[in-house]
This record gives structure tokens, sequence and C-alpha cells, in this order.
């Protein structure tokens, strides 16, 4: 998959994770390479910068706590704002993936 | 136990953001890794390929490290941009530059272009040259005075400070001839029939007061508008019995023959060279302005009256030693004109004179049973045709060669000047704005974006500097090297004429040269360049290497 591809989705992908539940950065990048079968890899460079973003847009909220082994760690959950951005990613992306199955002429079988 | 906290803070440095966020982002960075590592002992990996492991989390530092301010403080970029020329490449492109200004051809290649620029007329203001008269008068220095007569427009007040500095110094009292012709822009206020008297006084033996007395009758007689046609039908009918005819027999009997051209020259570049004018390209202009006296072809119309009409009267009417002199006299006026003419132009007319003269001569001869007189004749004509045809087809080859040459080295010099005035401009922005810069600062999109052009300005204005240099060095000699004005005229005019005007008078020339000539290289100088930035980057990449202990 084209990096460009990848990138125009990571903020529809995140949300689309958060809304199972708070996760934190290293829970999020995991997820999307399992369920994705590996397809998708998001590398931390890309990865966090996109949660940074999104919280600074008020999509995500992010809070600290203490995990079991002792380690501060940061976790995202989604707000309403992002719940509502994610409704609409969702349809933009679903018009644009069935006009681009349409004439590309995709089928799966 | 692994301090990836301790790795992360050291790769990424510094943000411009609060110290808080900083350490927070850190953390959780931090906390990436060590996650990865513990995946990766917990699938059995070995500790130092789990530390590998949780270390290629992050490939790309630089890029994070910019991903994160960018998305932090939702603007576009971090400077300095690891596209951006590095300070330090710049400064020393900018310390070339410097120490290119150390050499005076440079200094004076920037000094003319400033002077093309500011004065796109002449090189001399009105009030430059009052105040050279100025200082000629209180120096009682005639030569800077005659300069400044010579060049200023108001032709009343030239001819006022010429009577002065003929005054102080009698032997340039030929200035007179700049003030003669409606065609050097005479006033009617100066009295030009005082001067040709005054020089046929000072310079008896002279043909050229003649021809000046010609012309300026001819030209008295015509008006301003319809001067571009003087020698028409109706006036050559009568033209025998005009006053310019009288003057112009007086021309061709005179013993003398000084179109006062290498004077105005040595003149001209005399003074250049003390009131340190800069270029010789003061000078290629104020020779261009003494070019063409006298008027060449009043000289071949009058030869035409004498061979077709004068001549040939006088052998009808069996008066052959008149006719004889007549033919004779052309003669000697043509070798006369050829041996004194500054320009090639006027040897070209002083050999057509001199041909038909020997021409008439041999069939006067022949009427008159002079055979082996004729045949001489007939051979020295002949002998006179092919070395004015050789010299003419030398002159030709050679004058194209140096035109094209200079025009071409013009056009380059004058797209070099404007590119090193622009990124002159525009590296003095980047020193003033980034050049002392060493703190990292986030740019907005549009200033992000100018401050990554102007980062490329002081390389630029190397590759301007030294493109402007290259053209103008052959054409930038002192003023006081220069040897004649026909040296002037053929080597450095072309190049002056095309810098001055610039390509966009010459539009077909443009296309051949700019499209058919200077594309290879502009083609090659930006695969240098855009090699020379590929091989910036690397060095930057390489230098931003991560630490990962």
């Amino acid at each position: 998959m084209t990096n460009e591809l990848k990138k125009g989705s990571l903020d529809m992908l995140v949300l689309a994770l958060l809304e199972d539940g708070p996760k934190h950065g290293y829970e999020i990048g995991k997820q999307i390479e399992e369920r994705s079968g590996r397809t998708l890899k998001f590398n931390v460079a890309s990865l966090y910068p996109a949660l940074y973003a999104l919280e600074r847009k008020g999509l995500v909220a992010g809070s600290w706590g203490t995990a079991s082994n002792g380690r501060r760690r940061r976790c995202y959950r989604l707000t309403r704002a992002g719940r509502k951005a994610l409704e609409e990613q969702r349809a933009r992306w679903k018009e644009f993936s069935e006009a681009i199955d349409t004439i590309a002429k995709v089928s799966y079988a | 136990m692994r301090d990836f906290t301790a790795i992360v803070r050291r790769n990424l440095g510094r943000l411009p953001l609060a110290r808080e966020r900083e350490e927070e982002i850190v953390t959780e960075l931090a906390n990436q890794m060590e996650d990865a590592y513990q995946a990766a002992l917990a699938a059995g990996t070995p500790e130092e390929q789990a530390h590998e492991t949780a270390l290629g989390q992050i490939h790309d530092w630089e890029k994070c490290r910019r991903e994160i301010v960018s998305a932090e403080r939702g603007e576009k970029m971090l400077w300095p941009h690891p596209n951006a020329i590095p300070r330090t490449v710049s400064w020393c492109a900018l310390a070339l530059v410097l120490a290119l200004c150390l050499v005076p051809s440079f200094r004076q290649a920037v000094g003319t272009s400033r002077e093309a620029w500011t004065l796109a007329e002449r090189p001399f203001s009105e009030s430059r040259l009052h105040g050279i008269a100025e200082k000629g008068l209180r120096e009682h220095d005639a030569r800077l005075v005659a300069f400044a007569a010579m060049h200023l427009e108001d032709r009343a007040e030239g001819s006022r400070l010429a009577e002065q500095a003929v005054g102080m110094d009698p032997k340039l009292t030929w200035i007179g001839a700049w003030f003669v012709l409606p065609r050097h822009m005479t006033d009617p206020r100066v009295d030009s029939r005082a001067w040709i008297a005054r020089m046929e006084e000072w310079d008896p033996e002279n043909a050229v007061p003649h021809l000046l007395a010609a012309e300026m009758d001819l030209r008295n007689r015509v008006p301003l508008e319809a001067q571009g046609s003087l020698y028409d039908t109706e006036f050559l009918k009568v033209a025998a019995t005009t006053p310019w005819a009288k003057e112009m027999a007086a021309a061709v009997a005179a013993p003398g023959y000084d179109d006062y051209v290498e004077r105005a020259f040595e003149l001209n570049r005399n003074v250049l060279g003390r009131v340190k004018a800069g270029s010789t390209g003061s000078l290629v202009w104020y020779t261009a302005r003494i070019a063409g006296i006298p008027d060449e072809i009043g000289m071949l119309e009058y030869a035409n009256l004498i061979t077709s009409r004068l001549g040939p009267e006088a052998e009808a009417e069996k008066r052959y030693g008149d006719a004889e002199r007549l033919y004779q006299s052309l003669v000697l006026f043509a070798r006369r004109k050829e041996n004194a003419s500054s320009f090639v132009w006027g040897r070209v007319s002083a050999w057509q004179i001199e041909k038909i003269g020997y021409q008439r001569l041999a069939g006067l001869y022949e009427r008159n049973g002079r055979g082996s007189e004729a045949a001489a004749m007939v051979a020295l004509a002949r002998s006179v045709q092919q070395s004015g045809d050789a010299a003419r087809q030398e002159w030709g080859a050679l004058g194209r060669g140096q035109w094209e040459s200079g025009r071409r080295a013009g056009t380059i010099a004058w797209i070099a000047a404007w590119m090193t005035l622009i990124f002159g401009i525009a590296a003095l922005i980047w020193a003033g704005l980034l050049g002392f810069r060493s703190k990292e600062r986030v740019l907005g999109g549009w200033a992000g974006g100018m401050a990554l052009a102007v980062s490329y300005a002081p390389l630029l204005l190397l590759a301007s500097c030294g493109m402007l240099f290259g053209a103008m060095w052959p054409y930038l000699q002192p003023v006081a090297e220069t040897s004649s004005a026909n040296a002037v005229f053929t080597n450095l005019a072309p190049f002056w004429f095309s810098f001055w005007a610039g390509p966009d008078s010459f539009d077909a020339w443009r296309t051949h040269y700019i499209v058919g000539q200077l594309m290879w290289p502009g083609l090659a100088s930006l695969a240098v360049l855009i090699l020379g930035i590929a091989a910036l980057r690397r060095i930057g990449r390489v230098r931003r290497s991560p630490v990962t202990e």
C-alpha cells in the first residue's frame, strides 16, 4: 500500500480503534498491524504525531495513568467531537472507496 | 535494564515545546520502545536482538521530531529544514562572494551593472558633466572642460564651454565639429558657422572642416524630418552649382584629412580614465557618439557628381586636363581618407572612391591614346578592388564573430547581473533573518516556504556572481588600456550594446541563443545544482545518524 494512502487513512484508523475503548500508543500501532493482517504498519514517526495532532484538534483526549508494572502510560480515548469526526470520515471513505471500486471494477470474491 | 528514556532524549534533542510537554513525549516514545523490547523478549528473541527491535521503532529521528513539532504546533515547518542549505555552506558562499569583491575587476563588473541600471540613457548625467567642467575650469584643465562640452545635452551651454576650453588650449579647436551638424543635436543658439570658420583657420589643410561645412549647408536647407534622404534626385540635378559642391571641392583639394575621431577618442579615454568612470562601457557609449564624422554618403555622392557629370562634361568640351585633374583629385583625396580613417567603413568608402577615380582616368587615357597609362590605371583599379574586397571580407567575418560572441556574453552578463541583484537581496534577507539564528524555531507555511527559498540565495548569489564575472571578464580592461576608437567599437561595442539593451530587444536572436546555445549549459548547471543539493542532503543525513546507546 502506498505511503500516501496509508497516511491519509491513519486518522480514521486511530479514531476507529479508540471507538472500542481507550488505548495507549503501542497498543494502537499493534492493533492496526494485527487487524489489517500485517498489511498496515505505521512507524512511530507517523503514529505519535498523528495522535498528537488528533489530541490538539480535540478529537481524542490523552491522560496519564500507571500500568501494572509501575510505568507511567498515556492512554487515549475518543471524545464526542472525535466520534462525530469518525462518522464523517467513514462516510467519506465509503463514498470514495465505492467510487474507486466502480471505476476500477474491483470485486470482492 | 535498558534506559530507553535516555536514548530517546539524546536522539530527539531539545524540542521547541514546553519542557513538561517535551518530557511527556520522551516518556511516551520510551514506553513505545520498552513495549517493543518486552514483546520481543516474550517472543523468545535474544536480548541484543530485542534491543535492536526496540531501536528499530524509530528509523528517522529527524523526521520524527519534525512531525511531532508540526503536530503539536499545528504549523508546517521546523526551522532549519532538512531541505534548506546548511548555514555553514551559505556563510561559506557569502564569504566567497566577499572575497570576489576584493578583486578590482569584479567590483568593476558589479559597478558597471549598477551604472547600466541607474543611467540607462548615458553614462554621465548633466550635473556630473557640469561638475567635470567646473573642475576643469578651476584647475585650468582644458580637456575636462572640452569633454563636458562635447557631451552636454544642452548644446548651447556645451558650445560656450567648448569656447572656454579652446581659449585655454587652442589645440582643442577640433571639438567645434560637435557643434556644427544637426545630427549632433546642434542648438539654434549655437553659431555653427563661427565654429567652421574657426576650424578652417586653425586647421587650413584639413578636408574635414570643408566636409562639415558642406553637410551643414545642405542640412540647413532641408527640414529636419526630411534629412533621411538628403541626396535625392532633385538635389543631385542642381548639386554642382550649390555651396555644398563648392565646399566639397575644397575638401577634395585639401592636402590633409583628419576626421578628429582619434582626437575625440583620446580625449574621452583620457578624461574617463581620470574621473574613474568605471568600465569601458562608458568609453563605448561616447565612442559611438563620435563615429560618423564626417558624412560618408555625401563624399560618395560628390565622387559620383565628378565621375558622372563634371568630368564627362569637361571631356565633352575637350578640357581633358581639367577632367584628368578632377579624377586625380578624387584618387588623392580617397588615399588621404583611407590612411586617416579610424573606422573600417571610412576606408571602405575611400576604396570605392579611389576605384571609381582610377576607372575614369583609365577611360580618359584610353580615349586620348595613352594606352600604357590606361592599362596602369586599370591595374590600379583592380588592385584597389581586390584589396578592398579582401579587407571587407576579413572585416565582415571578424566583425560577425566578434559581434556574435559579444552579444552572447552581453546577454549572459545581463541575465547574471539581474540574478546577482535578486539573489543579493535574497541573501541579505537570509543573513538578516536566518543566518545568525542557531536556535530552532517553528515557521508557518508561508514563512517556512520563504525561509526555504532564501536559504538557497547565498549559493545562487555565488553562482550568479561567477557567471557575471565570467561573462564580463574579457570586457573589463582598464579604460586607459584601450588602443583606438576602431578597436573599442569592434571589440567592445557588441558586448556593451547587448548588455545595456538586454535580450528583449533581439527577439529572434534571443530565441536562437537562449534556446539554442544556452539550453545545454543551462541544463548542465541545473544538473550540477540538483546533484549538489542531493549531496548536501546526504551529508546532512549522515550527520544526523541516531545514537543507539
